[in-house]
């Protein structure tokens, strides 16, 4: 039945004090199915162990009694000696038969890691009645104190694997050794299983027990005691045998000195979304039970038994805090009982009918809590389940892109904020719209400007635009500026998710752009990084021609443009500068067909060194002039347009100004500067006008750095 | 004139590439980058030289790009256009 290499890494212990008469017996019988047996003699006093010669069995002696417990760790620390991983203990009273050894053999090879238990089927036999509520009595204490359930906690004949003996440290010694170590086991993480075994219980006389009815049963009681309140602790134990998947054994603790490792794993346990929805779901149940003041031990003792997270459970069951819930369930019990809500509040209905509102409390409370409970259940379950998704997923992409984000130390257009939390905004947009999204905005961005990182990012710009805030106004500005990218942001994806008609865009200028596109010359619109471009292009789609948009999109950029939400093709075409000769061929081929044009104005792109240097905002930045060269070249007039959000849902876009290009200005920048000059002024009247709408998070003006006041 | 010589000395006029004699401008020198030394922008300037000295139109810009490589390319490009 069983694989005889089991037979190898095993042996069989018989402890035995003062069951001479047996032993011999006992012994005999174990060696016709396993070649390896130790006797321990707890301190016998009848001598049993000269009944053993001539017997192939190693044989260790206490010079005292000590207890089952210390033979037990004895024969253990004699098998991790000799290199074995498991014992398997068998009473020397003779009420184990060991032909159900191979039954054990066979269970240790299925699962190594367990600690295996032999159940007695005391149906077929007569047995005392004191004996079936004991083994119940001890059932039911071990699966409050652990959540495991075993047939027959109280069975001497066991399989443990001998690492559970390395790694747990036990504090009794005598009978109650055989409960604790099943408790601290099952809390260390090893499964306990049963095996069924056959039962032979020697008649009154015949069976010898050295049960010490009173002192043994208050060392018990005392062992039940402090496992009971330890298994209360919402503190996790350290686990021996990792219960996860992966099958690792690593040995996790918690501690002090690494409190948020600590909190991490506090959480981990048992926090399947199941688990946790379930935890949940129990923690408003009995929150909303009047149990006055002892809902904590209660849904702590709950938790022990079902193997459900505690803090989970707990923490759900703050939402009943007086006075609502209880208040809820009053008025529901009321309700209930009279038809009618209760309304009048005086010493009256509160006081002198105290007794009246306690008992449609705990009515109120028997019709809501299990509303409640399901509520509350599912919400967690459903939000868990986002969480855990979104977990896995960013795990497999994060390493890549925080390498490469490593690797290049310049600007880049990503965003902060990681995937999850970009997701957790769509799904806001998905479920409640605009103003679901706009809410927890307020909250993240404030976080956000609570860096320095993020407000020195902001005060680049800032600190130009008001020379004159303090300490104050700048924290304020920046968390302004932040909040109108986040609106941005939001606004963007909400015109992919929901569609364009969630913003309402207007036009400025639309007289003067069809005019100019009259001239069927290809229009170049300059734009720069203020309002939101992508959501003021709908304005445009009254213009029959193509638009193209020079475009540098980052590989993992997680900010997703509008059409990318909305899952359609993008409704412009994208040239990218870093193709064939910057994409400049490109460029001029759609202003010859007469086409829009697209590009940024107020920052260089990737690796174009084609910059001319301009005064802005009381210092020099360099812009690109390929749009002013391509002018040139062209003929087509230069378009500039800036978009901005005026309220919730509206944005305008405005012709702020058209510049001409002569033709033939040929090579060099400098000839382009006044006109890029031209761009940049109408950007300062835009910043004038929106200053938190100018997005700009880095020094562009990185020649004359600015005072600095964040 | 050839075209290939004619495009060397409106290259070194429109471009005004100093201290540049045509002969030094080999026929086979890449126009971007290492040889002559143009860069991305360049290329609208190409465009609109082309169109000036030789009444040829660049319109696509995939017929455009590999005329674009050398002198002799882009000389062959203009020859096959006029003619």
């Amino acid at each position: 039945m069983a694989a005889p290499d089991e037979r190898l890494n095993s042996f069989v212990v018989v402890p035995v004090y003062n069951h001479a008469e047996t032993l011999r017996q006992v012994v005999e019988a174990v060696l016709q199915h396993h070649p390896l047996v130790l006797v321990v003699d707890d301190g016998s006093t009848d001598n049993g162990a000269a009944n053993l010669t001539g017997l192939p069995v190693e044989l260790l002696s206490h010079a005292q009694n000590l207890g089952k417990g210390a033979a037990l760790c004895t024969a253990a620390e004699w098998g991790i000696k000799q290199g074995l991983t498991h014992m398997i203990s068998i009473d020397a009273d003779g009420q184990h038969d060991p032909a159900d050894l191979p039954r054990f053999l066979a269970a240790v090879e299925k699962n190594r890691q367990a600690l295996i238990v032999g159940h007695r089927d005391f149906a077929q036999q007569s047995i005392p009645g004191s004996s079936r509520f004991g083994r119940k009595f001890s059932n039911f204490w071990l699966r409050l104190q652990t959540g495991s359930q075993l047939k027959d906690s109280q069975s001497g004949f066991r399989a443990y694997p001998l690492f559970v003996f390395q790694q747990l440290n036990f504090w009794t010694r005598r009978y109650n050794f055989e409960i604790e170590i099943l408790v601290r086991s099952a809390w260390a993480g090893v499964e306990l299983q049963d095996v069924d075994i056959s039962v032979y219980y020697p008649c009154g006389d015949e069976r010898i027990s050295h049960f010490r009815g009173f002192m043994d049963n208050w060392r018990l009681t005392l062992l039940n005691t402090h496992l009971t309140l330890r298994s209360i602790v919402p503190w996790p134990h350290r686990k021996v045998v990792e219960t996860q998947r992966d099958g690792s054994e690593a040995i996790k603790t918690l501690s002090v000195i690494h409190p948020l490792r600590s909190i991490r794993k506090l959480l981990q346990e048992n926090s399947s979304p199941k688990q946790l929805a379930l935890a949940a779901g129990v923690g408003v149940l009995l929150g909303t039970l009047p149990l006055l003041f002892c809902h904590t031990i209660a849904i702590l003792f709950v938790c022990g038994f079902f193997r459900l997270n505690k803090v989970a459970a707990i923490s759900s069951s703050q939402l009943c805090m007086p006075p609502f819930v209880p208040a809820l369930c009053i008025e529901a019990g009321y309700f209930f009982r009279n038809g009618s809500w209760l309304t009048e509040f005086s010493m009256q209905t509160l006081g002198y009918q105290a007794a009246q509102r306690l008992y449609e409390w705990l009515l109120g409370s028997l019709l809501l809590a299990p509303l409640l409970a399901v509520a509350v259940a599912g919400i967690t379950f459903w939000l868990a389940t986002a969480i855990n998704r979104k977990d896995n997923m960013h795990a497999t992409d994060k390493d890549s892109s925080r390498s490469e984000r490593a690797a290049r130390q310049e600007w880049t257009s990503r965003s902060i904020g990681s995937s999850w939390q970009h997701q957790f905004f769509y799904r806001m947009i998905r479920l409640g719209g605009r103003r679901a999204a706009y809410i927890p905005l307020y909250f993240v961005v404030f976080y956000y400007v609570l860096l320095l990182s993020v407000r020195k990012k902001c005060q680049f710009y800032l600190a130009r635009r008001f020379p004159q805030a303090g300490a104050w106004g700048g924290f304020w500005n920046s968390y302004r500026m932040t909040l109108e990218l986040g609106k941005v942001l939001v606004d963007r994806a909400l015109v992919g998710i929901l569609g364009p008609e969630q913003i309402h865009v207007e036009l400025l200028g639309k007289a003067e752009l069809l005019q100019v596109l009259a001239e069927n010359k290809g229009v170049i619109l300059v734009n720069a990084h203020v309002g939101c471009w992508q959501v003021a292009m709908s304005a445009l789609g009254f213009m029959k021609t193509p638009v193209n948009l020079l475009m540098q999109r980052e590989d993992g950029d997680i900010d997703r443009h509008y059409f990318e939400h909305a899952g359609i093709e993008c409704p412009y075409r994208i040239i990218d500068p870093r193709g064939d000769l910057g994409g400049v061929l490109k460029m001029v081929e759609v202003l010859k067909r007469g086409e829009v044009l697209s590009v940024m104005g107020d920052r260089m792109l990737g690796e174009d060194r084609n910059g001319v240097d301009v005064e802005f905002m009381g210092g020099t930045v360099t812009v690109p002039f390929s749009a002013y060269k391509l002018a040139s070249a062209t003929g087509a007039p230069i378009v500039v347009l800036f978009s901005y959000k005026t309220a919730a849902a509206r944005y305008e876009l405005k012709l702020y100004k058209t510049i001409r290009v002569p033709p033939g200005l040929g090579r060099g920048s400098n000839v382009f500067q006044p006109y890029a000059r031209e761009f940049a002024e109408t950007l300062e009247v835009f910043c004038a006008e929106h200053p938190f709408q100018f997005f700009n998070f880095f020094d562009m003006w990185q020649n004359q750095p600015p005072d600095q006041n964040c | 004139m050839s075209v290939k010589e004619k495009l060397k000395k409106v290259l070194i006029e429109d471009l005004n590439l100093e201290d540049v004699e045509p002969e030094e401008i080999e026929d086979d020198m890449a126009l971007f980058g290492d040889g002559l030394g143009l860069d991305s922008l360049d290329a609208v300037e190409l465009v609109v030289i082309v169109q000036k000295h030789f009444g040829v139109e660049i319109k696509d810009m995939e017929e455009g790009r590999p005329a674009f490589q050398t002198l002799s390319t882009l000389a062959q490009y203009i020859e096959e256009r006029m003619a």
